[in-house]
């Protein structure tokens, strides 16, 4: 990224102009269009290293533009927003403070994504759900943005499993009866609960893939990436939120274990009930074949 | 390292012709062991604490200090220009959880104390700011990067966290040296080809080291190198004061603390009992014991006298063999505002000002500090040097050392504060040759078994070390104590 520094025309005063849609920079903002993408191959315009568990997570910059002005909608698709601020020595703090607090303005009071600011052996980071801020010196920023943007994957993924977990309370509280008494009339819906259980399975299998990205040992001496990752999984609370999906996940993974003994149980009942009733018919049937041999020989 | 013309005797003196003898024990249906704390500081009262614990019966627990308040060296003032608090002594606790049991966290926690976890990695070098690798390789090159990792890699080789964990103790055992044991700390930094990465970790590690690498075993130093690694050790102190600790000591211990009780002699009677002679002011007075605990710092020994030949020589023997003195002087100042917040991160970082120092701020300890608060910690002969100056000199140069990218301290200054601990640790705890561990504690165990030491020199020169001498001591007296009953 070029230091570049950009008295715009459109601005006169020191005073930045934002509102809830729009904030107005006096620096020229470097803003990075970043998607990430899960395969072997280097896919065009990948950001840096490869990363992840068998280094198949790649940094794609999908669009690079410059602009003084930035809007709502730049950073509310679907991929992630980087902003890069010029390392000013006189304007670069304020804009990074003011695009805190632009990010904030529109958060509801319930939100957990609240912006937060890093300010770590020169780099300021501004992290939020959607878009990160970053201000960093020239010779850094590979350094910054890879490590940043690491720590953005790894979130993301926990966020996402978070979001999972919570969208499934409402079928396993639904599907919990099940677990202990398994009968006729739900026997139809013995594929959905399967479906289902597989999709728990599924959350354990990203997570333990996420853990060991998660829970990792300090490095030392320290570089500046493992401190930035450091500090991220510290201030976004990841070793916490970590234990807390484990507690959540066993609690489903058990409803539907439950439900599978469960519909097991009542399925080789019912198929043994079954071939009871058929042997119970073929010796009834049996019988009333012997019963009329054993007439038609009695008589005369 | 002291020589024993040089070091102070123990000298025996005659008893006084007459004085006036306190045998509690001649008092009709005495049954409570009656045990003296000699030392009001951290090991005292955790022996006192420990000893409650363990007992099982109730015990006579008299704890002698000659000074007017408790705690020793953890001392948490506060300044007199706004009502904030500061580390005057221990700054911080060790937490050694991520290796294995941390019994000095676990006591932390039964006291129902809060912690606040502590860190920093930076180093200020001539102005230029040292954080990581990447900043090393940045101000001494590429070559610099690749030694300091080798010579972590080779410490860790030569002192794994079980191997600093264990450091102290009895179980620790030999590892694959990259140095001679013999040598200095300063013969095993020469390994490092480049003189300033050689500056930068001495700076790094000199306020924890208290004395010049020279003057230190190659064990000890590379155990305030792997403190840095998190891996081996992580930092934390009490919210509200790390003097909280010897504070809720003293409310959980039933015992009769005299404050302002200097204890002159201690000698064995022909009762079996101590003779303790103390006094407040001038007045003298006797009391006998069953058992003694020396819980003094090795620099007060000398002033008790132990009376008897054999408890004489052992005390004399115990002091020599611990005498490696080293020293820390702290500064304290008060700011009318953390103006360095957003750009000091840290709970600490190091200076090479001073000969190397620790600069901490104090005010990272709170959520949102309305004052600031910086500490700087000197060791080794920086601080004997500094000591010399008047607190208004210190205040000058610990004003001009504030790096400047933290911005510019003088505006903000409000008042400062000074403590001179000489002599106060000691620069190879355990001694030359690491005694067995019932030695250190009883030093005359024939006639003197009753008596015993606790002392933070003994392991470590930590307060995990006090507490793990408290705890061999307290168990001692216990099974003692509970086998006569």
């Amino acid at each position: 990224m070029q230091a570049e520094k950009t008295i715009s025309s459109i601005k006169s005063t020191s005073q930045f102009a934002s509102d809830d849609l729009e904030i107005i920079s006096e620096l020229s903002l470097e803003v990075w269009e970043i998607e990430f993408a899960n395969q072997k191959s280097l896919p065009p315009n990948a950001y840096g290293r490869p990363f992840g568990s068998q280094r198949q997570q790649h940094i794609v910059r999908k669009k690079t533009t410059s602009t003084h002005k930035l809007h709502r909608q730049d950073i509310e698709g679907a991929g992630l927003t980087l902003v890069m601020v010029p390392d000013d020595a006189s304007l670069g703090m304020a804009t990074v403070q003011r695009l805190q607090d632009w990010l904030e303005r529109r958060e509801s009071e319930d939100s957990f994504a609240r912006p937060q600011l890093l300010a770590l052996q020169g780099a300021q980071i501004v992290w939020h759900p959607q878009c990160v801020v970053i201000m960093v010196p020239a010779n850094r920023v590979q350094t910054v943005c890879q490590a940043v943007l690491d720590g953005y994957f790894y979130e993301a993924e926990l966020r996402s499993i978070e979001a999972a977990l919570e969208g499934n309370w409402e079928n396993t509280l639904g599907d919990a009866p099940l677990g202990f008494e398994f009968n006729a009339t739900a026997v139809s819906r013995r594929s959905e609960l399967a479906e289902r259980f597989q999709e728990v399975l599924k959350l354990r299998t990203r997570l333990a893939r996420l853990t060991s990205n998660i829970v990792v040992p300090h490095v030392y001496p320290p570089t500046l990436a493992s401190q930035i990752g450091e500090r991220l999984r510290e201030r976004l609370r990841m070793e916490e939120r970590l234990e807390l999906v484990e507690g959540k996940l066993e609690v489903q993974e058990h409803v539907y274990e439950m439900c599978s003994h469960r519909t097991s149980e009542y399925m080789v009942a019912r198929t043994g009930h079954h071939l009871e009733w058929v042997i119970i018919l073929l010796l009834g049937f049996q019988t009333i074949l012997w019963i009329v041999d054993l007439l038609s020989t009695a008589t005369p | 390292m002291n020589s024993l013309a040089s070091a102070p005797t123990i000298s025996i003196e005659k008893k006084a012709a007459t004085r006036r003898v306190e045998t509690r024990s001649q008092e009709p249906g005495r049954q409570n062991p009656k045990i003296a704390i000699v030392g009001g500081g951290p090991g005292g009262l955790m022996t006192a604490y420990l000893l409650q614990k363990k007992a099982g019966r109730a015990l006579s627990i008299s704890v002698f200090e000659a000074a007017d308040r408790l705690g020793g060296k953890i001392l948490t003032p506060q300044f007199k220009m706004a009502p904030v608090n500061y580390e005057a002594g221990a700054a911080e606790f060790y937490d050694y959880s991520p290796v294995d049991e941390d019994p000095l966290k676990e006591l932390i926690q039964e006291l129902g104390l809060p912690i606040t976890k502590m860190g920093g990695n930076g180093v200020s070098l001539k102005g230029h700011w040292i954080g990581n690798l990447d900043d090393l390789e940045a101000h001494l090159g590429p070559g610099a990067r690749q030694q300091w990792v080798r010579f972590h890699q080779q410490t860790r080789d030569r002192m794994t966290p079980l191997d600093f964990y264990l450091s102290g103790s009895e179980e620790s055992t030999p590892s694959p040296k990259v140095c001679d044991s013999r040598d200095s700390f300063a013969e095993c930094l020469k390994s490092i080809e480049s003189g300033e990465l050689r500056h930068f970790i001495k700076t790094q590690i000199h306020s924890d080291l208290a004395t010049e690498p020279e003057c230190t075993n190659v064990e000890y130093g590379l155990q305030n190198y792997v403190m840095n690694d998190p891996a081996y050790m992580q930092l934390f102190g009490i919210e509200g004061g790390n003097e909280r600790l010897p504070q809720e000591l003293v409310r959980r211990t039933r015992a009769d603390f005299r404050l302002q009780h200097r204890v002159h002699s201690i000698e064995k009677a022909e009762s079996g009992q101590f003779e303790i002679c103390y006094s407040k002011d001038s007045d003298k007075q006797y009391e006998a014991f069953d058992y003694v605990v020396i819980a003094l710092p090795h620099d007060a020994l000398p002033h008790v006298r132990f009376e008897g030949h054999r408890l004489q020589a052992a005390m004399q023997s115990h002091y020599e063999h611990y005498h490696h003195p080293a020293h820390y002087l702290r500064l304290t100042l008060l700011f009318r505002s953390p103006f360095w917040q957003g750009k000091l991160n840290d709970s600490y970082c190091m200076l090479d000002d001073f000969g190397g120092c620790c600069l901490y701020d104090e005010s990272s300890r709170l959520v949102e500090p309305e004052f600031g608060v910086l500490g700087w910690l000197l060791g080794g002969t920086e601080a004997i040097e500094y000591s010399k100056l008047s607190d208004s000199q210190l205040f000058e140069l610990a004003l001009n050392s504030v790096p400047k990218f933290l911005g510019d301290a003088r505006p903000h200054f409000m008042e400062g504060r000074v403590h001179r601990w000489l002599n106060a640790v000691n620069a190879i705890p355990g001694g030359r040759t690491s005694r067995p561990i019932h030695q250190r504690h009883c030093p005359e165990p024939v006639d003197n078994r009753e008596l015993y030491v606790v002392g933070d020199y003994l392991y470590d020169a930590t307060l995990n070390g006090v507490l793990d001498s408290a705890d061999y001591v307290s168990s001692g007296i216990a099974a003692a104590v509970h086998f006569e009953s």
